[in-house]
């Protein structure tokens, strides 16, 4: 499989950046264990949240005794609780994703999808959250259970050194139905990979919302795909289904193909500001660091 | 238009090569994608884009196309008729005449060093140099008219063969000319042959000459004839010349029918000549072809007249009947006869069914009850009283009138035979099939009547021999000798001698084998044999002849002291330079090379730089 080697793909350069991250869930959603996270659900902890008055079946000890002194009335006080999240990683692992213009030594589609899929489970594991990752391409074909802390760091990483060898094409709406029937919490999901799926994105990420995901979008793209320069007679064999497709391509053509994937990716964008999802769009020739540190924040994942 | 190198059109043939070439070159390089969602939206967004794209490969086929047909139009060299001044004509004598057997020191025949030197003469045919051919053997023949085309030439050189006849090369100097008279531009002769003519030529005229061996032996006369005398036995004769300049010794053995019966040791002096004349020491039985062959040993330079054919005439033994009360002349001359078994009966014994079984029947002094000559089968002679006899009579007729040419009295002479009486002979119409002429005549009045219809003849003599002096004469056991065996159907004993490359009329009906035998065949086969009036033997053997199911065999030989006198003439193989027709101005085919090439940077920047959308 053409990849970066993986060594130099988590190098000791990257795994420092990683500490200066924190992602920002703008949901809370519910724990079962203390995190990091504040959640509406009253609580047990610390933090006051509220009054209330007493109800019965309250607990006495949480009676606002001073209170009852000043008001003569009952109030109970309310704490945030603190939550661990669910954090899952959709990584698309399909035969386009593993494609790269002939000749090209530098990281493709999958590795930038992966590296960013590493930085985003540090923080989420150094934020105590539980994190769990799929490969998908036609359905999900493999996945790492979950994982909490930041000692399970290493298995993330050797989950992601180790892909599967799939070739199979995208089918982005099996793999989100296996993912959600094998979900038993909802939380945060990022979608990650190029969306080049011939039956659309559209009902997937619906699919994920039905199911109380918080939805994020991280579409990974080559640059050759977005501005080819190949000219002349061509016979185009597709990473996916290995189908050939005998295209003279000019100028005119090409211009056209760029201004079919533009169009292609804005409806992405468009139908994710729509269904209130973050959407962030890279290249895989960008700096890893301009990645994470501008794509994501402007995408309103990290902050 | 004229197309120098017409075999161009073959080049037509891979037409389909550069159609298939083109396809091939529209192989396209094979790129890997991510995906073909937006190439298939790009490719196809409007059909403008595919009617280009059609239009491009189309054109640049029929580009293709129209630059090898161009550069097949090249490679014909197309010229205008009117640059071509008086095209070049050249007639090849090729002499086939006995003589171009003979072979040099390498054991090569002159024939076919001649058939080589004229093979190339002949690679230069073509539209600027026109080619005629001239066969020489007995005559000459045009073997192949003026032909620009090399392949008509070089078919009839493939089949030409050196014939055992002799010839004159005159005659086929004298065509060659008259072919050249209405030919315009340049003319020239290329003579092939063993020596240069002697005579002068209209024409240029380029003599190729062929050495052989000096040594020849030729076998010049061999032939038999019956005797006279004995018709069962013959005499041969034999000549044989030592064409050399060093005597020889050398033997000749006599073979008859593939059997060897005898052998005759020569000594031949330079130029010298052995002449002989002796007996047949055979006699041809009844299943006898009687072939009489005479071979030289000798290793000379022509074979071909080393071996001689003749034939011995093959023995038939006839039933001959006479009617008669007593004859004793008739008698004696039948008993003498080895050829002629003869019987005798009373006339009051005869009957027609008697007669049927024998070859002739003679009636001496009597004609059967009822004798109707055109109901009666079998061959017949009548003495005295005959069919066709009339009451008057002639007193001492003399005889005026002998038909030598006629079977019946073929070397009979008959002057001053006396004759006492003889009865008149009315000749019948020639009616009915019935031919019948008189060979001996007194007169006006005949004294013997022949008729024939088919294979039946019959003959009438007018007179009693024994009134005439005539039994006392020579000539009367001849007449009674060829009348009988005329009557019995036995053709003429001496066979005409036939020399290679003369014409012999045959009889109606007759057919004579196409390829002559020149060795007693084990199987006793016979060649096979074609109808034809007309007989003209090139080869040398023995000829098989069936005429109204009488067969019999020609001999055919070469006999020219000219064909075996091989002069050792010096060698001239060497190619001539011919003339060729010249052309003024500029041939088409660079013009077609131009706008083939200039088509084909078109094609280029066609396909190359796009410039169709």
């Amino acid at each position: 499989m053409a990849s970066v080697h993986d060594d130099r793909l988590f190098d000791s350069a990257f795994l420092a950046k990683l500490e200066q991250l924190h992602l920002l869930a703008r949901r809370l959603f519910r724990g079962e264990q203390r995190a990091e996270r504040r959640s509406r659900q009253l609580g047990s902890s610390l933090e006051f949240a509220d009054y209330r008055e007493y109800a019965e079946g309250d607990e006495m000890r949480a009676i606002d005794w001073p209170a009852y002194a000043r008001l003569e009335r009952l109030f109970v006080k309310l704490y945030e609780q603190e939550q661990d999240l669910a954090v899952s990683f959709l990584v698309d692992a399909s035969a386009s994703m593993h494609w790269r213009p002939e000749g090209a030594q530098r990281a493709g589609k999958f590795d930038a999808a992966r590296r960013i899929t590493a930085a985003l489970a540090y923080i989420a594991l150094a934020n105590l959250d539980r994190v769990s990752i799929h490969f998908f391409a036609d359905t999900v074909v493999s996945e790492l259970g979950v994982m909490r802390g930041k000692a399970q760091f290493h298995e993330v990483l050797d989950f992601l050194r180790q892909p599967p060898a799939s070739t199979k094409p995208t089918n982005l709406r099996t793999s989100v139905r296996a993912f959600v029937q094998r979900s038993k919490r909802s939380g945060i999901v990022f979608v990650l990979g190029d969306f080049f799926d011939p039956a659309g994105y559209e009902e997937a990420l619906a699919m994920l919302q039905h199911a109380q995901f918080d939805v994020h979008v991280i579409q990974v793209l080559e640059p050759a795909e977005l501005s080819p320069v190949e000219t002349g007679d061509l016979r185009l064999v597709e990473s996916e289904s290995g189908a050939s497709l005998e295209v003279t391509a000019n100028e005119a053509v090409l211009d056209r193909y760029r201004a079919e994937i533009a169009a292609y990716n804005a409806g992405l964008k468009a139908f994710c500001r729509r269904r209130a999802i973050s959407h962030a769009s890279t290249t895989c020739d960008l700096p890893f660091e301009d990645v994470v540190l501008k794509n994501l924040r402007d995408g309103m994942i990290l902050r | 238009m004229t197309f120098l190198s017409p075999w161009a059109v073959w080049a037509l043939a891979g037409l389909p090569v550069i159609v298939a070439l083109y396809f091939l070159r529209l192989r396209r390089r094979a790129v890997k994608v991510s995906t073909h969602m937006f190439w298939e939206r790009a490719a196809n967004k409007t059909s403008r884009h595919a009617f280009f794209q059609r239009l491009r490969h189309l054109l640049s086929l029929l580009l293709h196309v129209a630059i090898f047909l161009l550069l097949a139009g090249a490679l014909a060299k197309p010229v205008m008729d009117r640059l071509i001044h008086d095209g070049a004509s050249v007639v090849i004598i090729l002499d086939c005449r006995a003589r171009m057997q003979a072979k040099d020191e390498s054991g090569v025949s002159r024939f076919d060093r001649a058939v080589q030197t004229a093979r190339a003469y002949v690679a230069e045919a073509g539209d600027r140099r026109q080619f005629a051919m001239i066969k020489v053997d007995a005559s000459p023949s045009v073997a192949v008219p003026f032909t620009a085309d090399e392949r008509p030439l070089l078919d009839s050189l493939l089949n030409a063969r050196a014939t055992d006849a002799a010839g004159e090369m005159t005659a086929a100097l004298n065509l060659a000319n008259t072919l050249l008279e209405a030919r315009k531009g340049d003319r020239r002769i290329v003579l092939l042959s063993d020596s240069a003519p002697s005579e002068e030529s209209r024409h240029s005229l380029t003599a190729h000459t062929f050495s052989a061996v000096g040594n020849n032996i030729a076998i010049t006369r061999f032939a038999t004839r019956p005797l006279p005398a004995n018709p069962q036995t013959s005499e041969v004769l034999l000549e044989v010349r030592n064409f050399g300049s060093a005597p020889v010794k050398t033997s000749v053995e006599i073979s008859f029918d593939g059997r060897p019966i005898d052998i005759k040791a020569l000594t031949l002096e330079a130029g010298g000549r052995h002449f002989s004349v002796f007996p047949a020491l055979v006699k041809p039985g009844l299943a006898s072809r009687g072939w009489l062959t005479a071979r030289i040993e000798a290793d000379d330079s022509l074979a071909v007249d080393n071996l001689a054919f003749a034939t011995l005439p093959s023995a038939r033994s006839r039933r001959v009947l006479l009617v008669s009360k007593g004859s004793f002349f008739l008698e004696r001359i039948l008993e003498a006869d080895p050829s002629v078994k003869f019987e005798m009966l009373a006339p009051e014994a005869y009957s027609s069914a008697i007669g049927a079984k024998f070859s002739a029947v003679i009636f001496d002094q009597f004609v059967p009850e009822g004798f109707d000559l055109t109901k009666s089968e079998g061959n017949f002679l009548f003495i005295k009283a005959t069919p066709f006899s009339s009451a008057a009579v002639v007193e001492q007729p003399l005889v005026t009138d002998v038909d030598s040419a006629h079977p019946a009295t073929r070397n009979v002479s008959l002057r001053n035979v006396s004759i006492l009486r003889s009865s008149t002979l009315a000749v019948p119409p020639s009616t009915e099939g019935w031919r019948f002429s008189s060979p001996l005549r007194s007169f006006e009045n005949a004294l013997l009547v022949t008729g024939q219809r088919n294979a039946q003849r019959v003959a009438a003599l007018a007179f009693d021999v024994a009134e005439s002096d005539l039994p006392l004469r020579v000539a009367f056991p001849l007449l009674i000798s060829n009348t009988v065996h005329w009557l019995a159907g036995d053709e003429p004993e001496t066979l005409p001698a036939v020399i290679a490359g003369q014409t012999t009329n045959l009889p109606d009906g007759a057919k004579v084998s196409v390829e002559p035998m020149t060795a007693w065949p084990r199987d006793g086969s016979v060649n096979p044999a074609v109808a034809g009036e007309a007989f003209r033997p090139m080869r040398n053997g023995f000829y098989h002849v069936s005429e109204g199911g009488v067969s019999r065999w020609l001999a055919v030989n070469t006999f020219s002291e000219s064909e075996s006198e091989s002069k050792t003439t010096a060698a001239s193989p060497e190619i001539a330079s011919l003339p060729s027709a010249a052309l003024t101005g500029w041939p088409l085919w660079q013009w077609l090379a131009l706008a083939g090439f200039v088509l084909l940077l078109g094609e280029w920047w066609m396909h190359h730089r796009r410039r169709t959308e």
